[in-house]
C-alpha cells in the first residue's frame, strides 16, 4: 500500500466508514436486552421462586393460570420455577463452557503460532481431528467416562470448544506475528510475552470476542441436546434440555410444556448471536478511515 | 589536534546467507560503516537487501562469514549480546501502513524500545517518546492518537522517532520513503539527514544506512554507497565517485535507467 | 469540427464526489488530441486517480461524477453499462499501477490476453481459430518485448515478474486498438531499470499505434520521459498546466514550485554525484 496507490487514493478521499451499515448498534441492544432477560430471570430466581421446582402438588398437567403462569408438568411441579432454575444452568452451561473453551483454545493457539513448523503443524492437524470430531459424540464420550452432571457437561463443550478457539487464535495469532510492527517490535527488544501481551492479544480479542459470543449459544445448546439425551445433570434438574425432553410424551395434550423452554432456549441463543453480530460491528477496524 | 579515529560503527566480512537447502541469497558481502558517514545499499528485487537488512539488526545470522558492531562480533544466539545490539542499531521499515501497531497509542509505539531494553520506565519513557515527536517534527499531543489519524508520511515521522528514542548510534532504514509521495521523501530524506548532523539531547550524531531502490534518494543522503546485484556487491565507495565515474556495467546501467528531469522536451 | 480535428479525449466540468456531497474533484477541464501525451501530475489526494476511473467508468460506489467526458464521440457522464463496455477496452484501455490485482490470479496470461484479443477480432469481422489466436498472443507478447512468449502464455501471473506482469496488462490494454491509454502510476511498483525498459515500451508502442497517452504520476521525472503536457493537480483542482518542460523550468503555481522543488532536489544529487 503506498500514498500513491490507486485505491489508496481512492481510499483516502472517500470515508471508508460511512458504508451504510444496518442498525449496528440496533443489533447490539438487542441482544443484550435478550441476554439482559435471562439473566435477570436466573439472578431473580436466587432471590424468589413462585413455588419450589421440585414440590409436587399443583395439580397434574394444569393448564397455565394465575396460580401457575406456564401450568405444571406430569409430576405437578410448577413449570415457570423449573424454566427460572432452568435459566441459571444454561447460563453456567453457557458461560462455563465458554471460560474453560476460551482459555484453553486461547493458550493452544498461541503456544500453536510460536511453535517451530513442525510442532505447529503437529498442532494443527490435531486440533483439525478434533474439530471433525461431531461436538456431541465427543460430549457424550466424555460424560459417559466422568459421569453425568452439569460439570462433566461443561467440561466436555469446554474442551470441544477449546479445538475451535485453538485454530482460530493460532491463525489470528500467525497474521499479526507476520506484521512489520511485530518485527519492529523484536528489534526493539521486547520479548515473545511482551509481543503477546502488546500486541498479538490487542490485535486478535475483537474477533475471539465476537466468536466467543457465538460459541456461547452453541454451547447452551449443546448443554440441552445433552440433557435431553439423559446425559446432563441427574434428574431432578431444571435444564431446559431436559424439560423438553420431559414434555415429550405429552405434547399435544399440553403443548406449554415443551413450548416455553423451546422458547427460552431460542430467546438466549438468538440473544447471544445478536450480541455477536452487532459486537463485529462495532469492534471492526471502522478506525479504517486510512 | 589530532583527527578523531572514524569509529567503525559495522563491519561485515565475507558475509553470506543461504536458506537451508537454497542457492545463496547473498555471497561474500564486506563493507565497513564509519560513523558520520552515512551509507546507502542500492539494489534491485532480487538483490538481497532485505536479506542483508535482516542480518544487520541481527534477526537472522550469516551462513557465512562474520557481521561486527561496534568492534564485538555479533553473535545473536547470545541474549546479552544482542541486546546489547539492539541498543546499538534500530530499523525504520519500509511500509508506513503496516509498521506501526495499529491497537497502541502513538506515544507507546514509540516508547516500546525504552521500555523492552531497559532504557527508561514510567514517566520518563513517556517524556523521552514525547521528545523523540518533537524532534521529527510531529506535535507532543500526537502521542495520544492512534497511527491512522495520520498519513503516510506523518507514520515514517513515528517510525524515526521509535527508532532514535532509545539513542541508537546506526539507523538502518529500509526504503524509507519508497511508498511515500514526493515532496514527503524530501522532507523524510531531509529529516534523516538533519539528524545525522544535529546533536540530539547531547547523544552522539546517527548514522544512517540507507536500503533503497531509488538513487536519487541515496545521491541526496549518503556519503558511501554500495551496489548489490543478486546476492554480491559489485561496486562500492565514494558515493560522488561511483555516480560520475562507475565501474561495474550494472551500475552504469542503474544510472542510465534514473528518469531525469533533463529528459524533459 | 471536422474528424481529424475532434479530441480523442474532452473533459469538461468534471466534477467527482461522494453520495454525501464531499467534493473530490472540481470542474476539471482538459483536452487530449490523437496521439497526444499529457500527464496529470499531483500527489495523493490530488484526484488525478480518481479522474482516470471516471474515464473509463470505473468509480467505486458511493462515488458520482458530474459534467462532460467525450471520448470520442461518446459521452461517459451518465452513459449505460452497455455504452461503457462498448468504450472500455475498444476506444480506451487502462493500466494500472498493481498489474496483480487488474490480472485473475487463476488463469494464465495467455489465456487472459487471448479474450481482448478475440473480442477485437470479433468486432473485425474476424473468426479466430485456436491455433491463430495462439499465435495472435504470441505476437501480441512479442510486441511487447517478451522474450519466450510460449512460456510466459502459459504461466500464471504470480510465476512472472512484476515488469513481465506489467507488459502483459500494456498488451491486454492495447489489444483492442484504442485511441486512448490510459497509464496510472504504472511504473511506481517497478524497480529501476524495470521501470526504464516499460517507459520506454509504452513511449514506443503508443507512437508506433499513434495512440494517445493520459499519464498519471506523482514522479516528475517520469512525466519529464513520457509526457509532453501536463496538468498539476491538487485537492481535486487544476492548478498550472503547460508544457513538461515550461513547468519544470519555470513554475508559475507555489504548489508547482514545490513539487519541483523536491524532485531537483533528488534530482541535482544525482547530476552533481552525492550530496555532501
Amino acid at each position: 500500500m503506498t500514498d500513491h496507490d490507486l485505491l489508496s487514493d481512492a481510499a483516502l478521499e472517500v470515508p471508508a466508514a460511512r458504508r451504510p451499515r444496518r442498525g449496528a448498534p440496533g443489533t447490539l441492544i438487542a441482544g443484550c436486552i435478550l441476554l439482559g432477560l435471562v439473566i435477570t430471570v436466573a439472578l431473580v430466581s436466587y432471590v424468589h421462586l413462585p413455588y419450589p421446582p421440585q414440590q409436587i402438588g399443583g395439580g397434574r398437567l394444569q393448564p397455565p393460570s394465575r396460580a401457575h403462569w406456564l401450568g405444571t408438568d406430569t409430576l405437578g411441579r410448577d413449570l415457570f420455577s423449573q424454566l427460572m432454575v432452568g435459566a441459571r444452568i444454561a447460563l453456567a452451561a453457557g458461560g462455563g463452557s465458554v471460560l474453560l473453551g476460551g482459555i484453553i483454545g486461547v493458550v493452544l493457539g498461541l503456544a500453536a503460532a510460536f511453535a517451530q513448523r513442525w510442532l505447529d503443524d503437529a498442532i494443527a492437524a490435531v486440533l483439525d481431528i478434533l474439530i471433525a470430531f461431531p461436538t456431541l459424540l465427543l460430549a457424550m464420550l466424555i460424560v459417559a467416562a466422568r459421569g453425568a452432571t452439569l460439570g462433566s457437561a461443561i467440561v466436555a463443550i469446554g474442551l470441544a470448544m477449546s479445538a475451535i478457539v485453538a485454530r482460530l487464535t493460532r491463525i489470528l495469532a500467525k497474521r499479526v506475528l507476520s506484521t512489520q510492527y511485530v518485527t519492529a517490535a523484536a528489534t526493539s527488544g521486547t520479548g515473545w510475552l511482551g509481543v503477546i501481551l502488546r500486541h498479538v492479544l490487542p490485535n486478535i480479542w475483537p474477533t475471539l470476542i465476537v466468536n466467543l459470543a457465538l460459541q456461547f449459544g452453541l454451547a447452551v445448546l449443546a448443554e440441552a441436546s445433552l440433557s435431553y439425551l439423559g446425559l446432563g445433570a441427574p434428574p431432578p434438574n431444571a435444564s431446559w434440555g431436559r424439560l423438553l425432553q420431559q414434555a415429550q410424551g405429552t405434547v399435544y395434550s399440553a403443548p406449554v410444556g415443551a413450548i416455553a423452554p423451546g422458547v427460552a432456549l431460542v430467546v438466549l441463543v438468538l440473544g447471544a448471536n445478536l450480541l455477536a453480530d452487532g459486537l463485529r460491528d462495532v469492534l471492526d477496524p471502522t478506525r479504517r478511515s486510512r | 589536534m589530532t583527527p578523531a579515529v572514524p569509529a567503525e560503527l559495522l563491519r561485515a566480512d565475507g558475509v553470506g546467507f543461504a536458506y537451508r537447502r537454497g542457492a545463496p541469497v547473498l555471497h561474500d558481502i564486506g563493507f565497513a560503516l564509519t560513523a558520520g558517514r552515512h551509507l546507502g545499499i542500492v539494489g534491485e528485487s532480487g538483490a538481497g537487501k532485505s536479506t542483508l537488512l535482516r542480518l544487520l539488526l541481527g534477526l537472522d545470522a550469516p551462513t557465512e562469514g562474520t557481521l561486527h558492531a561496534a568492534g564485538t562480533r555479533l553473535d545473536i544466539r547470545n541474549r546479552a549480546r544482542l541486546r546489547e545490539h539492539r541498543r546499538f542499531v534500530q530499523p525504520v521499515f519500509q511500509d508506513p501502513y503496516s509498521s506501526l501497531d495499529p491497537r497502541q497509542r502513538v506515544g507507546s509505539i514509540v516508547a516500546e524500545p525504552l521500555r523492552s531494553l531497559g532504557v527508561a520506565s514510567g514517566r520518563e519513557a513517556v517524556e523521552r517518546a514525547v521528545r523523540a515527536l518533537e524532534s521529527v517534527g510531529l506535535p507532543a499531543d500526537a502521542a495520544q492518537r492512534f497511527p491512522h489519524q495520520f498519513s503516510g508520511g506523518q507514520r515514517q515521522r513515528i517510525a524515526i522517532a521509535r527508532a532514535i528514542v532509545a539513542r541508537p548510534s546506526v539507523l538502518l532504514a529500509d526504503e524509507p520513503v519508497s511508498a511515500l509521495d514526493m515532496s514527503t521523501r524530501v522532507q523524510i530524506i531531509e529529516l534523516l539527514d538533519e539528524l545525522g548532523t544535529a546533536s540530539r539531547d547531547g547523544a552522539a550524531p546517527l548514522t544512517v544506512v540507507l536500503v533503497s531502490h531509488d538513487l536519487g534518494v541515496v545521491a541526496r543522503l549518503c556519503d558511501e554507497v554500495i551496489v548489490l546485484e543478486r546476492g554480491r556487491v559489485v561496486e562500492q565507495g565514494d558515493t560522488r565517485r561511483v555516480l560520475t565515474a562507475p565501474q561495474h556495467p550494472y551500475t552504469r546501467r542503474l544510472l542510465d535507467s534514473v528518469p531525469r528531469l533533463s529528459a524533459a522536451r | 469540427m471536422s474528424e481529424q480535428e475532434r479530441p480523442v479525449l474532452e473533459v469538461r466540468g468534471l466534477t467527482i464526489s461522494t453520495q454525501d456531497g464531499r467534493g473530490l474533484v472540481h470542474d476539471l477541464s482538459f483536452r487530449l488530441d490523437a496521439g497526444e501525451r499529457l500527464a496529470l501530475i499531483g500527489e495523493s489526494g490530488s484526484g488525478k486517480s480518481l479522474t482516470s476511473l471516471a474515464i473509463m467508468g470505473l468509480l467505486p460506489d458511493g462515488v458520482v461524477a458530474g459534467g462532460s467526458v467525450r471520448l470520442g464521440m461518446t459521452q461517459l457522464i451518465g452513459a449505460s453499462e452497455r455504452t461503457l463496455n462498448r468504450v472500455r477496452g475498444r476506444a480506451a484501455g487502462i493500466v494500472f499501477q498493481e498489474p496483480l490485482s487488474a490480472l485473475d490470479p487463476l488463469a494464465p496470461l495467455g489465456r487472459q490476453l487471448a479474450e481482448p484479443i478475440a473480442r477485437q477480432a470479433k468486432r473485425e469481422g474476424r473468426r479466430l481459430s485456436r491455433a491463430e489466436t495462439r499465435a495472435a498472443v504470441s505476437a501480441a507478447l512479442a510486441e511487447v518485448a517478451l522474450r519466450d512468449p510460449e512460456r510466459i502464455a502459459r504461466a500464471f501471473p504470480h510465476e512472472v515478474s512484476g515488469g513481465q506482469r506489467q507488459r502483459v496488462a500494456i498488451a491486454m490494454a492495447l489489444a483492442g486498438k484504442p485511441e486512448l491509454l490510459i497509464a496510472d502510476e504504472p511504473t511506481t511498483a517497478l524497480d529501476v531499470t524495470v521501470q526504464a525498459e516499460v517507459l520506454e515500451l509504452l513511449d514506443r508502442v503508443t507512437a508506433e499505434r499513434g495512440t494517445a497517452v493520459l499519464f498519471v504520476s506523482h514522479d516528475l521525472a517520469v512525466v519529464a520521459r513520457i509526457a509532453s503536457r501536463a496538468l498539476v493537480l491538487r485537492g481535486g483542482r487544476v492548478v498550472e498546466s503547460g508544457d513538461v518542460a515550461s513547468l519544470i523550468e519555470r513554475p508559475a503555481h507555489d504548489y508547482t514550485r514545490r513539487l519541483v522543488g523536491a524532485a531537483r532536489e533528488l534530482d541535482d544529487a544525482l547530476g552533481s554525484g552525492g550530496a555532501r
